[in-house]
C-alpha cells in the first residue's frame, strides 16, 4: 500500500466516523423537535398508549386544523403577531437612534450614561417586576398588551445598543464628515448615511426581537388577564396545564407547539447569515 | 461628575416617591340599598366572568338563555378568564379595574374553595342584604336548599352570604359496569351505602382481573382516584376522626386517627389498585370523582371491552366507620363588590337558584346535581333525563354526610390554599417513599411554617 | 476664540456664548439618547428604588398597606421563612454552578465536532442549532411530556434497554437532575459562539504551532482557550445572571413547586409571593436580596477577570 492509498483510507474512515457521529448528534439534539412533531400527528389515544410509541400510526394532519379552528388559537396568534411586530419595528429603531447618539455624536455625559446603561444588564428582571406591575396599573395598562409593547420605544435593551454602537463605530468617520460639510444635520446623517450601512445588524436585531417576543412567557403571564389578549405562549401553557378548551389533549398541544416553533424556524432559515453573524458579534464582542 | 450622579440619583429618588405613592383602595360600601323590584323589560348589559373551559361556557350560555326568557332585554356578556390560576387572574383584573373601572365583570364565577380568597380581598359583594330582602319578600326560601351547601357560599363557611351555590358537587364512585362484570365482581355489594371493605373487596377482584388481562387493557391498576385532591383525602380523614387543628388553633394532626386514615389511603397504593390509567380511556374500571354523570357516560359508552359496548354506572362513595363522610364542594357565582349593576346581577343569581335556572343549567349538556332539595329526585327532574339506566341516586345519597374541606377556616383565608396543599402533600408523601410517621411529621412542619407566617 | 474674546471684551458674555455652543454641540447627542435616558429612569431607576421602598412595607395592593421596617428582611434571613429561602437559594445556586460550566464545556465539544472540515457540515450546524429556536414554553411542555413517568419517551427508551424507569420530574431526587439534563439540549446556543470564536482566531497561529510540533491538546490550551477568554467571560457572566433567574422550572413543575419543592427556585418564589400570594412587599425584599447577591457575584467575576483577553483593540 502506498502512502497516498493509506492516506486515502484514513480519510475515508475519518469521513465515515465523522458522518456517523454528526448524524447521531443531530438526531439526539433534534429529538425534542421530532417527538413534538410526531406526537402532533397522533390521535389522542395514541399519545396515551403504554408502552409508549414514538412514531404515529397514521398521519393525522387534521389535528392542525382542529387546533387552529378550535378555542382561540387564531386570536392568540394574532396577539403574538401584534406584539412581536410592534417590537420588531420599534426596538431596532430606538436602539439605532441611541446607538447613533453614542457612536457618532458629541455628548458630555456619554461615558457615564453608557456605563449606567450597561449596568442594567445585571439588574434582575424580577427586582423591577413588582413596581412595574403597580406602575402599569396606574397607567391603566394592566390587562392590555401595552406593557409588552411600549417599553420598546425607550431603548431596546443594553446589549442591543452596545452591539449596534460597536457596529456603527466601525463605519468610517469620513462619510459623516463629508455630509457634515454639506450641511446635513445629525438626524439626516443618521437616516441617510449610517442607517443604510447598518442594515445587516438591523436585520439581526429585528429577527432576534421577533423570536424573543414570540416566545415571551413571563411578561404575558404577569400582565395579560383577558382571554382575548392572550399570546400564543400563554395560550399553549394554559391548554396544557389547566386543560382549557379541549381538555389539554397532548396531540393538540404538540400541534400548537409545532405551529409556534415553526415561525422562529422559518425566520432562522430566511436570515441564517445575518443571525449567525449577529450572534457571533454579540457573543464575542460582548 | 460625582455631583451630577448624586444629583441624578436624588431626582430619581424623589420621582419614585412621587410616582409610586402606594395606596390601597377604599373598602367598598357594605351598607347599600337593595332594589328587588326590577322591571322585567329593563334594557341593560351585564358581564359574567367564567373560566376558560368548554363545559363552563356551555353551562353559562344555557343559563343566559334561560335568564333572557325572564329579562329579554338584558344582554349578558361572557368574559372568559384564562386558566393561569383563575383567582390570580381575577385579582389581576381587580387591580386593573380599580384604576380603570369597567374591566371586572359584574358577576364572577367561583367555587367554595377559591371564593374564600376573593372574599378576603373585598372583591366579592356581601349579598346577605339581598338574601334577607328576598326572603322577606318571599322570592327566596332557604328551606329549599341543602343547608350545608348554602353554607359553602358564606364567609368562613358560616356567616354572611357572598356566593350562591350553583350545583351540589358530591364525590361518587363511577364505574365501568362491563369491566366489573368481566372481572366477576359481586354486584350485590355494589350499591349505595356500601362500605369501605366492600370497596376494597371489589378492587381486589378487579385487580386480579387487570393483572390477568394486562396485555389487552395496557395497565394492571383498576382505580383512578386522585388521592392528593382534598375532596378525596378530607372525608377519609374526617370519617376516621382525624383533626388537623384543635379548637384553639394548635396542630392536632399527629394522632392515631390520622395514621389510620393514611393507612387506608396508603393501602390503595401499596396493593397496586391505583395507577395512571385513565377511566375515560378504558384503562381503569373505577373513577372516584364528582364530575357529572353525563361526562363519564359519554366517555364509557364510546368504549368497547372484550368486543362488548361498555356500560356506565355510578354508586355512592363507600362509607367509612361509624361516622361516614363524603367530599363535596360547590361552584357558584358572586357579585363584584364595586359593580354598578348589582341589582340586575342579583336577579341573575336568583335565577340560578330558581327551579328554572337549575333546569336550564342541566339543559346545558351536563347533568349537574341541583342544589335544591325539592329537585333531588332524578326520576322526576330534568337532570335525570336520558339517564334512566344510571343509578343517579348516588349523587344525592345521604347528603347530610357531605363535608367540605373546612379545617382551614380557623385561620385567615390567605393561608387556605397553602394549608390545603400541605395536607395534600402529606398524602403524597404517604403514597411515595415515606412512612406514615414521616409524612405526618413533614406535614406538621409545613403547617407550622404556614401558620407562623404573618397574615 | 481669542479674537472673540478681544472683540466682546466682557467675560460673562464669553461664557454664555460658549455655553450656548456647548449645548448646541451636545444637542444632537442629547436628543438621540433621550429615549434611553427616559427609559432608564422610568423602566429601571424608578422601579428599582420603589422596589426597595416596598420591601419595608406589607403591601398587597388590595387591602393591606403597612410600614413594617426591616420585618420582611428579618423574616427571610432568620425568621419563619429562612429555611425555605435558604433552600430556594441553595437549589438555584446548585443549578447555576452545575449548568453554567457544564454547558460551556459541552458546547465546546459540540463546536469542535461541527468545526470539522467535511462536506455538508453547514447542514449539520443548522440541524444542531434548531433546538435553540423552540420557544421556551413549547420546549418546556415538550420536555414535560418526554420526561413523563408513564407516557414519556425516556422511560420507554430505558425500558427498551432493560433498565428500570426513572421518575424524572416526579421525585425530588431526580427533578433537579432532569432540569440539568434538559438544559443540555441548549448547548447548541453556546456552540455557535464557540464556532465564531474559532473563526476569529487567526489561522496563522495554528500554523505556527503546527511547525513547532504542538499537539491538539497544547494547541487548545495555548491558543484556543486564551484567545476565546472574552467569549468565555461573557458567557460566564450572562450565564450566572441568567441561571440565577431561571423561571422554566415553573412550567416544568406545571405551575407548582415540583415534588417536595425540588423545583422551587428563587425566581419562581418571588413570582409566587408577588402574584399568587400578593405579598408585594415581601417579594420585593426577596428580589432585593437576589439583586445584591447577583451584584456581588458579578463584581467578583469582574474583579478576577485579569485572565480575559479582549483582542488588540482592547
Amino acid at each position: 500500500m502506498t502512502k497516498a492509498e493509506k492516506q486515502k483510507i484514513v480519510d475515508i474512515v475519518y469521513h465515515v466516523v465523522m458522518y456517523v457521529v454528526l448524524t447521531a448528534l443531530a438526531i439526539v439534539l433534534m429529538m425534542p423537535y421530532l417527538f413534538m412533531f410526531f406526537r402532533s400527528l397522533m390521535t389522542w389515544r395514541e399519545t396515551e398508549l403504554v408502552p409508549v410509541i414514538f412514531f404515529p400510526r397514521g398521519f393525522h394532519w387534521e389535528n392542525y386544523a382542529t387546533v387552529l379552528s378550535s378555542g382561540n388559537y387564531l386570536t392568540y396568534i394574532k396577539n403574538s403577531l401584534i406584539i412581536a411586530l410592534f417590537n420588531t419595528f420599534f426596538i431596532p429603531l430606538s436602539t439605532s437612534l441611541i446607538a447613533y447618539g453614542f457612536a457618532k455624536t458629541e455628548l458630555f455625559y456619554k461615558k457615564q450614561l453608557f456605563a449606567i446603561m450597561l449596568a442594567t444588564v445585571m439588574l434582575p428582571g424580577v427586582v423591577i417586576q413588582i413596581p412595574l406591575y403597580v406602575m402599569y396599573a396606574d397607567f391603566h395598562w394592566l390587562g392590555t398588551k401595552l406593557p409588552l409593547m411600549i417599553p420598546s420605544l425607550f431603548g431596546g435593551g443594553a446589549i442591543n445598543v452596545f452591539l449596534v454602537r460597536q457596529f456603527m463605530r466601525g463605519i468610517p468617520i469620513e462619510l459623516e464628515n463629508a455630509a457634515k460639510i454639506d450641511g446635513a444635520n445629525a438626524f439626516v446623517r443618521y437616516c441617510y448615511i449610517t442607517l443604510p450601512l447598518c442594515s445587516s445588524i438591523m436585520i439581526f436585531l429585528a429577527v432576534n426581537t421577533f423570536i424573543g417576543c414570540w416566545g415571551d412567557f413571563y411578561g404575558a403571564l404577569v400582565y395579560l388577564t383577558d382571554e382575548k389578549e392572550y399570546t400564543l405562549a400563554i395560550g399553549i401553557y394554559n391548554q396544557s396545564i389547566y386543560g382549557g378548551y379541549d381538555g389539554g389533549k397532548t396531540n393538540h398541544i404538540m400541534a400548537a407547539g409545532v405551529v409556534m416553533s415553526l415561525v422562529p424556524m422559518l425566520l432562522f432559515f430566511g436570515f441564517q447569515k445575518h443571525l449567525i453573524r449577529g450572534i457571533a458579534i454579540g457573543g464575542i464582542k460582548g | 461628575m460625582k455631583k451630577i450622579i448624586c444629583f441624578l440619583f436624588v431626582i430619581v429618588f424623589v420621582l419614585s416617591f412621587a410616582a409610586g405613592c402606594m395606596r390601597v383602595p377604599e373598602k367598598p360600601e357594605e351598607d347599600y340599598e337593595v332594589d328587588l323590584d326590577i322591571d322585567k323589560n329593563i334594557t341593560e348589559t351585564i358581564t359574567i366572568g367564567i373560566t376558560n373551559f368548554e363545559a363552563e361556557e356551555i353551562a353559562t350560555e344555557a343559563l343566559i338563555e334561560g335568564f333572557n326568557d325572564v329579562f329579554p332585554n338584558v344582554t349578558v356578556n361572557v368574559k372568559k378568564i384564562g386558566g393561569v390560576g383563575f383567582n390570580q387572574q381575577i385579582i389581576n383584573m381587580y387591580n386593573a379595574d380599580l384604576k380603570n373601572p369597567g374591566i371586572m365583570p359584574d358577576i364572577i364565577y367561583t367555587n367554595s374553595a377559591d371564593g374564600l380568597q376573593l372574599i378576603g380581598k373585598d372583591i366579592l359583594l356581601n349579598i346577605q342584604p339581598y338574601f334577607d330582602a328576598a326572603q322577606e319578600k318571599g322570592t327566596l326560601n332557604l328551606d329549599d336548599y341543602y343547608e350545608n351547601y348554602m353554607k359553602l357560599g358564606q364567609k368562613g363557611y358560616d356567616g354572611d352570604q357572598y356566593i350562591i351555590p350553583r350545583s351540589a358537587d358530591h364525590v361518587v364512585v363511577q364505574y365501568n359496569k362491563t369491566m366489573f362484570e368481566a372481572a366477576g365482581v359481586d354486584m350485590s355489594k355494589v350499591k349505595n351505602g356500601w362500605s369501605w371493605q366492600d370497596f376494597l373487596d371489589t378492587l381486589d377482584t378487579l385487580k386480579a382481573h387487570f393483572v390477568q388481562n394486562k396485555d389487552t387493557i395496557g395497565v394492571d391498576t383498576p382505580l383512578e382516584m386522585h388521592l392528593t385532591w382534598e375532596a378525596t383525602w378530607n372525608p377519609i380523614l374526617v370519617s376516621n376522626g382525624a383533626k388537623v387543628f384543635n379548637d384553639d388553633g394548635s396542630i392536632a394532626l399527629d394522632s392515631a386517627e390520622t395514621r389510620k386514615a393514611l393507612q387506608m389511603i396508603q393501602e390503595l397504593d401499596t396493593k397496586g389498585y391505583i395507577g395512571s390509567g385513565g377511566f375515560g380511556s378504558g384503562q381503569a374500571a373505577i373513577l372516584v370523582h364528582s364530575q357529572a354523570a353525563s361526562i363519564g357516560k359519554a366517555q364509557i359508552e364510546a368504549l368497547t371491552y372484550n368486543g362488548k359496548k361498555c356500560e356506565y354506572d355510578v354508586v355512592s362513595f363507600p362509607e367509612i366507620g361509624e361516622n361516614p363522610k363524603v367530599g363535596c364542594g360547590v361552584p357558584g357565582y358572586g357579585i363584584y363588590a364595586r359593580s354598578q349593576k348589582r341589582d340586575i346581577a342579583w336577579q341573575f343569581l336568583q335565577y340560578v337558584l330558581s327551579k328554572e335556572g337549575q333546569d336550564a343549567l342541566t339543559g346545558g349538556g351536563y347533568n349537574s346535581v341541583p342544589v335544591r332539595k325539592d329537585m333531588a329526585d332524578p326520576k322526576t327532574n330534568k337532570w335525570g333525563e336520558g339517564m334512566d339506566d344510571v343509578n343517579l341516586e348516588a349523587y344525592t345519597y345521604n347528603m347530610q354526610n357531605d363535608i367540605p374541606t373546612d379545617f382551614h377556616v380557623k385561620y385567615d383565608v390567605s393561608y387556605s390554599y397553602d394549608l390545603i396543599s400541605a395536607l395534600g402533600n402529606m398524602v403524597y408523601y404517604a403514597i411515595s417513599d415515606y412512612t406514615i410517621d414521616e409524612a405526618i411529621e413533614k406535614c406538621v412542619g409545613e403547617l407550622k411554617y404556614i401558620i407562623g407566617r404573618p397574615a | 476664540m481669542r479674537r472673540k474674546l478681544q472683540v466682546n471684551g466682557s467675560v460673562v458674555e464669553y461664557n454664555r456664548r460658549t455655553f450656548k455652543k456647548f449645548l448646541l454641540d451636545n444637542l444632537a447627542g442629547m436628543l438621540f439618547t433621550l429615549p434611553l435616558v427616559l427609559g432608564l429612569i422610568i423602566f429601571s431607576a424608578i422601579p428599582i428604588i420603589q422596589s426597595l421602598i416596598y420591601s419595608f412595607y406589607r403591601y398587597d395592593m388590595t387591602t393591606t398597606l403597612e410600614f413594617i421596617g426591616f420585618d420582611n428582611y428579618a423574616n427571610l434571613l432568620w425568621g419563619y421563612d429562612s429555611a425555605e429561602v435558604r433552600g430556594v437559594f441553595g437549589r438555584t445556586f446548585l443549578y447555576a454552578i452545575i449548568t453554567v460550566p457544564l454547558t460551556l464545556v459541552l458546547s465546546y465539544l459540540v463546536a469542535v465536532l461541527l468545526h470539522q472540515n467535511v462536506k455538508g457540515i453547514k447542514t449539520f450546524r443548522v440541524l444542531c442549532y434548531l433546538p435553540c429556536l423552540i420557544p421556551g414554553v413549547v420546549s418546556a411542555l415538550v420536555w414535560r411530556s418526554m420526561l413523563d413517568q408513564d407516557y414519556g419517551i425516556f422511560n420507554a427508551i430505558l425500558q427498551a434497554f432493560g433498565l428500570s424507569p426513572i421518575k424524572w420530574l416526579e421525585a425530588k431526587e431526580t427533578a433537579m437532575f432532569s432540569m440539568i439534563f434538559m438544559g443540555l439540549w441548549g448547548v447548541s446556543g453556546g456552540m455557535i459562539l464557540w464556532l465564531a470564536a474559532f473563526n476569529n482566531i487567526p489561522s496563522t497561529l495554528y500554523e505556527a504551532a503546527d511547525i513547532d510540533g504542538a499537539g491538539r491538546v497544547r494547541k487548545f490550551f495555548n491558543i484556543t482557550i486564551p484567545l476565546s477568554t472574552s467569549m468565555i467571560f461573557y458567557n460566564l457572566v450572562t450565564g450566572v445572571i441568567g441561571s440565577l433567574q431561571v423561571f422554566s422550572t415553573f412550567i416544568m413543575a406545571g405551575g407548582g413547586d415540583g415534588p417536595e419543592k425540588s423545583l422551587y427556585f428563587i425566581a419562581v418564589k418571588i413570582y409566587k409571593e408577588a402574584f399568587q400570594r400578593w405579598n408585594m412587599g415581601y417579594a420585593s425584599a426577596l428580589a432585593w436580596v437576589l439583586f445584591v447577591v447577583i451584584a456581588i457575584l458579578t463584581s467578583m467575576v469582574f474583579k478576577t477577570s485579569k485572565w480575559v483577553y479582549y483582542g488588540e483593540e482592547g
